[in-house]
């Protein structure tokens, strides 16, 4: 785990922190979630981008007045003590259902896919103990995973070219015909994909290259939206309206387009192989909910990270009521994001009202 | 408890200094008694008295460790023929030694010098004396090439010393003797390229060899696995090796070696994952043969730890994966086997292993027989009793004769090892488990690190010109940097421009 506050996360890692901290197992339903917006989605998914882009820029204004803190720390000097640990506990929490909310997304279609005959608990702690494994080796450990990740993954994209030659490329026109209300409703629904580049609040004491970090974030947020593009496109040429609405996971129809003469059924090998891209997305939030736990308790122990991960496990295992589980995970917890991302707008705004002595920023 | 016995046992007593470590124990001056005393009870010792010159010489040596020819020659005939000369003038390998120094006498007639004490004179002279019987350079067996040199390390440490310096001439090639063992106090060198190599990374070394407290070593992966960075790790974290050629490409390379005494192995620090996949044959292949073996090599990592779990998941919990010709030819294979895929791939996984342990223990001859009747005879009759399918011998075979391609033993033990992960995570969780389990040997190999760089250059990279010569090896003429791993005084290997 990390001892010591040193810079250590190279360009390249940035890039790809930034990258694969929001590609989450969420994509897994990316062109359902934009289906209000119809057979317009696949420029859509470019709005999302421009916003992220946008709100990225308050995120990095105020990491950069602050380069030695993490955003807990800030809380604490910006809003003192008491109001600073108490926001912090609600931010942890939201850290903690955020991987909560991905885990059990993730897991309850592995097991209706690839293990329909088990029930979630086994599977579920074989992805926890190998997060925290990768959690325990520190956020360069992470951003290596996540650069292994990314490899292990991304020619998963080539696949994509049978759903394009069978779709039909007419569905792409008319464009525009949408309304503002649909695309709103799309955006709420379709956001939660981009949550993750929040998360650069917590690790951005640890870049080496910190005034470079803006540009490495966009690079590494727009090389994710040519997937998510690519993605939503080809959804468009081969879905039918009404199959975009009524598909919970249509990237998962798209691995059965595919038509290989040895295997069949690839999507079985593709939800396994999602699971690198779920570790990654999760173990930033696990590290950012750890460092919080820290921050807590002013000490840098390795059962904070325990506890962090316990206590998500025991949010997904437990026997609440499935109506609540869903709408704290997907409904709160995306709203929390969204807060979270709009947050330092409102810090810089306070940073400003009661500018600390001696700084000169 | 047993955390605070598991400290005090562990804990370091004492930092011990090179000199310290030759009999700290002992303590006087030099004398025929204390001499006497201190090698009583050695029945091969001899202690003879003798006059050259009228004067009366006291000469202390092993039996054991000293030829009686070599001894004539370097001592008995120089001091007969010696006239009314100084021994020294005579003894022209002689080196005068203090007379307080007994540890130091002690443990040169343990290493096979001889002692002569003038006993009118007050001095004391060593002789190098040391000849036992040793073997001859010979090719390595366990790292045979076709092309290319074939001597190869052997037990004596300045024969292997002989075979580096015989192939680099240069004075900046340094040795750094240190004494080890507080029973066997032999001794181990730390090789290095001075102008080359990075001075922090030798300086590690040292320092952990010398912090490194046991009663002495057997063998040089011995003395490797109590300095490498992750000693928990299943993985070789550093490289071993027994051909000079792979040794010196290594020091030019700007890595550290350390040989020892009596070890025909010799450890190279810092190493990368991938150099364990890499023979030095790969360099006298042309480019595009070599990088093809490479290939073979590193993909057969992937097919020996997913084969025969891949097996086991697809037909435990995702039959449907199939093309139905395959699965019908499964199911007929499997038809009369009882047990569960994965009953049935262990049981043959370690059939295998116990043949491979067997007829490696076993002279030559026998092995041989071993392996006839346990790859020919059992195999048929397991699949004729119905106690494993066809499929399942075919796969394991392959997975077993996949996992010993790597050029490096420890590495492919290793590889061995994890495979049985994946057959059982295959076995709980299908597709799913060997995934997990592949990103647990992910995190694993990046988290390691050789002397502090990372194990998995040049996945995760330090530069990119490490790339020429990792999965794949590049026509020499991009081969132009030294590895970013062994942070090299000098980036460039060849003088391309002004560094």
């Amino acid at each position: 785990m990390d001892k010591g506050r040193f810079r250590k996360l190279n360009r390249y890692h940035v890039i790809f922190l930034v990258h694969q901290s929001m590609a989450g197992a969420a994509v897994l339903s990316l062109p359902h979630a934009l289906s209000p917006v119809g057979y317009n989605q696949w420029w859509v998914v470019l709005l999302m981008g421009v916003i992220a882009q946008v709100t990225l820029l308050p995120i990095y204004w105020l990491c950069i007045r602050y380069p030695d803190d993490d955003l807990f720390a800030i809380h604490r000097k910006l809003l003192g003590t008491w109001l600073g640990q108490l926001l912090n506990i609600v931010l942890i929490s939201y850290l903690i259902v955020s991987v909560s909310a991905v885990l059990m997304s993730y897991v309850r279609l592995v097991q209706s896919v690839t293990l329909p005959n088990r029930s979630i608990e086994l599977p579920l702690f074989a992805l926890y103990i190998v997060l925290i494994y990768v959690v325990l080796g520190g956020i360069k450990s992470i951003a290596r995973f996540s650069i292994l990740a990314f490899f292990f993954v991304a020619w998963t994209a080539y696949y994509l070219q049978w759903g394009f030659f069978k779709g039909t490329l007419s569905h792409l026109f008319p464009m525009f015909g949408v309304s503002y209300k649909n695309i709103l409703l799309a955006l709420d629904n379709g956001y939660v994909n981009m949550l993750g580049y929040e998360l650069l609040l917590f690790y951005f004491p640890y870049i080496v290259h910190q005034r470079k970090t803006l540009t490495d974030a966009t690079i590494g947020l727009w090389s994710l939206m040519l997937f998510y593009w690519a993605i939503s496109f080809v959804s468009v040429v081969y879905f039918s309206e009404w199959q975009l609405e009524h598909l919970t996971y249509p990237i998962l129809n798209l691995f059965k387009a595919v038509e290989l003469t040895f295997i069949e059924r690839i999507e079985n090998i593709g939800i396994a192989l999602w699971s690198f891209l779920v570790i990654a997305t999760v173990a930033v939030y696990t590290w950012a909910a750890k460092k919080g736990v820290d921050s807590l308790f002013l000490g840098n122990r390795t059962w904070h990270l325990y506890l962090v991960a316990i206590v998500s496990y025991a949010l997904v295992i437990l026997p609440l009521p499935t109506q609540f589980k869903d709408s704290l995970f997907y409904e709160w917890g995306a709203d929390a994001g969204y807060l979270v991302i709009l947050w330092p707008i409102i810090l810089l705004v306070i940073h400003y009202i009661r500018k600390p002595k001696g700084r000169s920023i | 408890m047993f955390w605070q016995w598991w400290r005090k046992a562990t804990q370091l007593t004492h930092q011990a200094s090179d000199e310290d470590i030759i009999y700290p124990e002992v303590k006087g001056t030099v004398t025929r008694e204390s001499i006497e005393e201190a090698l009583r009870d050695s029945d091969d010792a001899l202690i003879k008295e003798l006059t050259s010159n009228g004067e009366k010489v006291v000469l202390v040596y092993l039996r054991s460790m000293v030829k009686k020819e070599i001894l004539q020659e370097t001592v008995f005939d120089p001091l007969d023929r010696r006239g009314d000369q100084h021994p020294l003038a005579v003894l022209r390998l002689a080196e005068p030694v203090a007379d307080d120094q007994l540890p130091k006498v002690l443990h040169m007639i343990t290493s096979g010098r001889t002692i002569l004490l003038f006993m009118e004179r007050n001095l004391i002279l060593s002789v190098d004396t040391f000849s036992t019987n040793q073997r001859n350079v010979t090719a390595p067996e366990s790292e045979s090439t076709v092309l290319g040199p074939q001597d190869g390390f052997t037990e004596s440490l300045d024969t292997n010393l002989g075979l580096i310096r015989m192939r680099i001439h240069s004075p900046h090639l340094k040795v750094k003797q240190l004494f080890m063992g507080t029973e066997t106090r032999n001794s181990l060198v730390v090789v290095y390229m001075e102008n080359l190599a990075n001075p922090e990374n030798v300086q590690r070394v040292i320092q952990r060899l010398k912090n490194i407290e046991f009663s002495g070593n057997y063998g040089l992966a011995v003395i490797q696995q109590m300095i490498e960075d992750k000693p928990y790790s299943p993985f070789p974290q550093f490289g071993l090796t027994t051909r000079p050629d792979n040794a010196v490409a290594a020091l030019l390379d700007a890595r550290i070696l350390i040989m020892a005494e009596g070890s025909p192995e010799v450890s190279i620090c810092p190493a990368t994952f991938f150099e364990m996949f890499a023979s030095p044959e790969d360099y006298y292949n042309r480019w595009w043969t070599a990088s093809l073996l490479r290939f073979v090599r590193f993909g057969g990592l992937f097919v020996t730890t997913l084969l025969t779990s891949a097996y086991v998941a697809v037909l435990t919990y995702h039959p449907e994966m199939l093309p139905p010709q395959l699965l019908t030819i499964l199911a007929e294979s499997r038809g009369k086997v009882p047990f569960p895929p994965v009953i049935e791939v262990i049981i043959i996984e370690m059939v295998i292993e116990i043949l491979r342990e067997a007829g490696a223990r076993m002279p030559t001859k026998i092995g041989q027989t071993i392996g006839i009747v346990g790859g020919i005879v059992i195999g048929t009759a397991v699949v004729e009793a119905g106690l494993a399918s066809n499929i399942v011998i075919v796969l394991v075979s392959v997975t077993a004769l996949l996992s010993f391609l790597p050029p490096n033993y420890l590495m492919s033990n290793a590889v061995r090892l994890v495979r049985y992960y994946f057959i059982l995570a295959a076995g709980l969780l299908g597709v799913y488990g060997q995934m997990l389990v592949l990103a647990f040997l992910f995190a694993h190999l990046l988290n390691l690190t050789s002397l502090g760089s990372p194990y998995m250059t040049p996945v995760v990279p330090r530069r990119w010109t490490d790339m020429a010569n990792s999965i794949i090896r590049a026509p020499m003429l991009f081969q132009v940097a030294r590895m970013g791993m062994s942070r090299a005084r000098k980036y460039l290997s060849r003088p391309l421009d002004e560094e």
